[in-house]
């Protein structure tokens, strides 16, 4: 048996379809990390909307109105291009009242309005702003808004209230860890932190067990973001940071399943068929070894071939991975949310991978083995191959079925063969399933598959090709 | 003798089509045994039966005393076989195909590999991929692959496809050897009937599904050349007249005749009578391929 299946895994790895598969998983792995460098590390995308600042003076000079819009536009430009995108200077001025302050300006002097109070005002406020600028100073800002916000909270209502406190809960998380308002990890993290926060104290007062499925997917959604980003600030660990080689490791699997499951389907789907339309089934069968060993023999070859697969994708990944952003990332933990336990736990990079393929296992199984049994019993790869795949597209729409209340869509496959739910502590997608009911599912999908293909290929006549 | 392979009334359908009926025929060792048979006559599906390639409707296979229905595994293993085309994996090396099979059986090692390359002849072009061969170099490697386990028994379906002249002396040589030397019972299956003449001392005739002939080659040629006579005379103008059996002129002093060998003396007085010179009178020779013709009526397939 052990030389079977020896010589399955010979036979696999011989064929030039292997080798190419080898060559374009390595394309799609370069690819792949193309794009996390150019779009995660670029900068965040700008909040165009302190661009486009909008005329709040209603006047009928439509034209008069356009020459302050205008104006405005390009003394603002011209000042934010002072700066490098991703500074903090330039972040704060996109994010403040500048463009404001321009208008109120140009509008008094082009003659739009004529209340001179405002002028004056915006243009202090803005000699102010271009002071402290200059002098690179944010923490003096951040003070100063840390003051603003808790005069503002003396007469505040109760509810702004706990929105101010937040809100001034990031002014001292600023000048507690120095995080300024440039573009980085942390800055982002922080602002995760208080709006996630911030949305929270919108459920306060709700009772939990009667939201809806989509408002309570919502809220595990902000929980998990608080909860993270809590974790990450206090630690320092960086948040989110996909563009790095611990980053694509953790989407692993939604970035590379496609490819794997390539793979996976391609050797499955050929197995069996190839020996037949190549005639060598005979050469295979005239041994002493009995059809269900050969048959066996095979299967377990499709079985390994998920494992090596994933380890060959794996390797590679680490290894484009390791020339685009070097490996050091590898060394911060993932922080996993669960949503029965509601709270969230840290693990290393390899573990939480590890976990990953466990919870896709089952699918990739069920995927493979649909396409086996296609490949044994029409005898006809490329059939078997565009079975393997039907069964994998159906799969990635089967969520349109969750809205089904049927009593029977929990028999589903497409529910019971993603195991995350279960490894990560989160809601299963469907009432009702549990890790127990999955995993026996699972088997009868296998069995309902398995025993018909062993008892016909047992049974079957070789004919002539 | 010892009787290797016994096929006891071999039944085959295909749908409602019944392809073998009551095939049987035993191989002693040592034995050569010729299966002829038109295209479509079932010579194919008798081998694939044999090999447990195919489910038996009905009758028996033993193979070295195992019944390969309820003992495959006992059964085959002192087989070695090549149906239809030496299907081999195109995409490995002759070695590599050779490792491949060797690896199956336990008795096999590095030593018995570099044997059968040796008989293959192969040479250097072993290590070359099997997809760069022709059908001869196939034909040399499968029939190598075939005797990597010492077998006992070797099943070789139309192995003369695609050899020279040359390969087909060849492995003449090498099978009349096998079964000689080593006491191998070989069963060959082929269209070429010339060559399996100078191959085989048994000859097994089937048609349509049903043996027909089963006999040694010499019995064979005897009973079928009982018959057929060449008279050489002066002339062969007016026969018809006195001569009631069908006969065929060959050319102005010969004509050929199929009558019983009693027979002969009557039809000389006759001749004598009538005022013909006999010049000679000779039993036919007759090749196998012949012979067979003979037998089956030509390559009808019904």
């Amino acid at each position: 048996m052990i030389n079977l299946l020896k010589n399955e895994f010979f036979k696999v790895i011989k064929k030039r379809g292997f080798l190419i598969m080898i060559i374009v998983m390595f394309g799609y792995a370069i690819l792949t990390n193309v794009i996390y460098k150019t779009v995660y590390s670029d900068l965040e995308q700008i909040s165009e909307s302190s661009y486009q600042g909008e005329s709040y003076y209603k006047t009928k000079d439509d034209s008069l109105l356009s020459k302050v819009d205008d104006k405005t536009s390009k003394q603002f430009n011209k000042l934010v291009e002072q700066y490098d995108s991703g500074s903090w200077q330039y972040n704060y001025l996109l994010d403040n009242n500048a463009y404001n302050y321009l208008y109120e300006i140009n509008s008094y002097e082009l003659k739009l309005t004529d209340d001179k109070n405002n002028y004056e005002e915006a243009k202090k406020n803005y000699n102010n702003l271009l002071d402290i600028l200059k002098k690179d100073d944010w923490r003096s800002i951040v003070k100063q808004n840390k003051e603003d916000y808790e005069k503002l909270l003396q007469t505040a209502s109760l509810t702004a209230k706990k929105e101010l406190q937040i809100t001034i809960e990031e002014q001292d998380i600023r000048l507690d860890k120095n995080i300024s308002f440039e573009t980085s990890n942390k800055n982002d993290t922080l602002n995760k932190y208080i709006s996630s926060k911030k949305e929270l104290l919108n459920y306060e007062n709700k009772d939990l067990e009667k939201l809806s499925d989509n408002d309570l997917e919502n809220y595990e959604e902000i929980r998990r973001d608080y909860l993270s980003s809590e974790y990450a600030l206090k630690h320092n660990i960086p948040l989110d940071d996909y563009a790095s080689s611990k980053g694509i490791l953790e989407n692993f699997f939604n970035e590379y399943s496609l490819m794997l499951i390539i793979m996976m389907i391609m050797i499955a789907g050929s197995i069996t068929s190839q020996e037949f339309s190549k005639g060598t089934i005979k050469l295979l069968l005239v041994r002493p070894y009995s059809r269900i060993k050969i048959l066996l023999s095979k299967y377990i070859m499709v079985l390994i071939n998920i494992l090596m697969a994933t380890a060959i994708m794996f390797i590679i990944q680490l290894l484009v991975g390791s020339i685009f952003f070097g490996l050091d990332s590898l060394k911060t933990p993932v922080i996993v949310y669960s949503s029965i336990k509601d709270s969230i736990e840290v693990m290393n990079v390899f573990k939480y991978f590890a976990l990953n393929f466990l919870s896709c296992l089952p699918y990739f199984i069920i995927i493979a083995t649909l396409a086996f049994c296609a490949s044994t019993l029409f005898c006809n790869t490329s059939l078997a191959i565009v079975i393997g795949f039907v069964g994998f597209v159906i799969g990635n729409i089967s969520s349109l079925l969750e809205s089904f209340k049927n009593w029977w869509v929990k028999y589903v496959i497409f529910f019971n063969w993603d195991f995350t739910p279960y490894i990560f502590n989160n809601r299963p997608p469907i009432d009702g399933l549990n890790l127990n009911f999955s995993i026996v599912t699972c088997l009868v999908y296998l069995l309902i598959m398995l025993i018909p293909t062993f008892i016909i290929f047992k049974r079957k006549d070789i004919n002539n090709v | 003798m010892k009787k290797i392979l016994e096929c006891q009334n071999l039944k085959k359908k295909f749908g409602k089509k019944q392809v073998l009926r009551d095939v049987s025929f035993s191989l002693n060792e040592g034995d050569i045994l010729g299966f002829i048979g038109p295209n479509g006559a079932g010579k194919t599906t008798t081998i694939k039966l044999i090999l447990g390639l195919q489910k038996i409707n009905g009758g028996k296979v033993t193979i070295n005393g195992y019944d390969i229905k309820t003992n495959y595994v006992q059964a085959i293993k002192k087989v070695g076989a090549i149906v239809e085309n030496p299907d081999l994996y195109m995409y490995l090396t002759g070695r590599e195909n050779l490792k491949l099979i060797a690896r199956l059986y336990d008795e096999v090692d590095k030593k018995r590999i570099e044997e059968v390359i040796e008989i293959s002849g192969l040479g250097k072009r072993i290590d070359d991929k099997v997809s760069k061969y022709s059908l001869g170099m196939r034909q040399r490697l499968g029939i190598a692959a075939a005797l990597i386990n010492k077998p006992n028994i070797l099943i070789l379906d139309e192995p003369t496809n695609g050899l020279d002249p040359e390969g087909i002396k060849q492995l003449r040589d090498l099978l009349i050897k096998l079964a000689k030397e080593y006491k191998m019972g070989i069963l060959i299956s082929s269209h070429n009937l010339l060559e399996l003449e100078s191959f085989c001392n048994k000859v097994c005739i089937i048609q349509n599904g049903k043996i027909i002939e089963s006999s040694s080659i010499k019995e064979l040629k005897n009973k079928i050349s009982d018959s057929l006579y060449v008279f050489e005379l002066d002339k062969v103008s007016d026969l018809y007249k006195f001569i009631k059996e069908k006969f065929e002129v060959i050319n102005k002093t010969t004509f050929k005749i199929q009558i019983n060998r009693d027979a002969v003396p009557k039809l000389i007085e006759k001749l004598i009578r009538n005022k013909y010179q006999i010049y000679q009178v000779s039993q036919l020779q007759i090749s196998l391929e012949e012979a067979f013709l003979e037998k089956t009526g030509g390559n009808k397939i019904d």
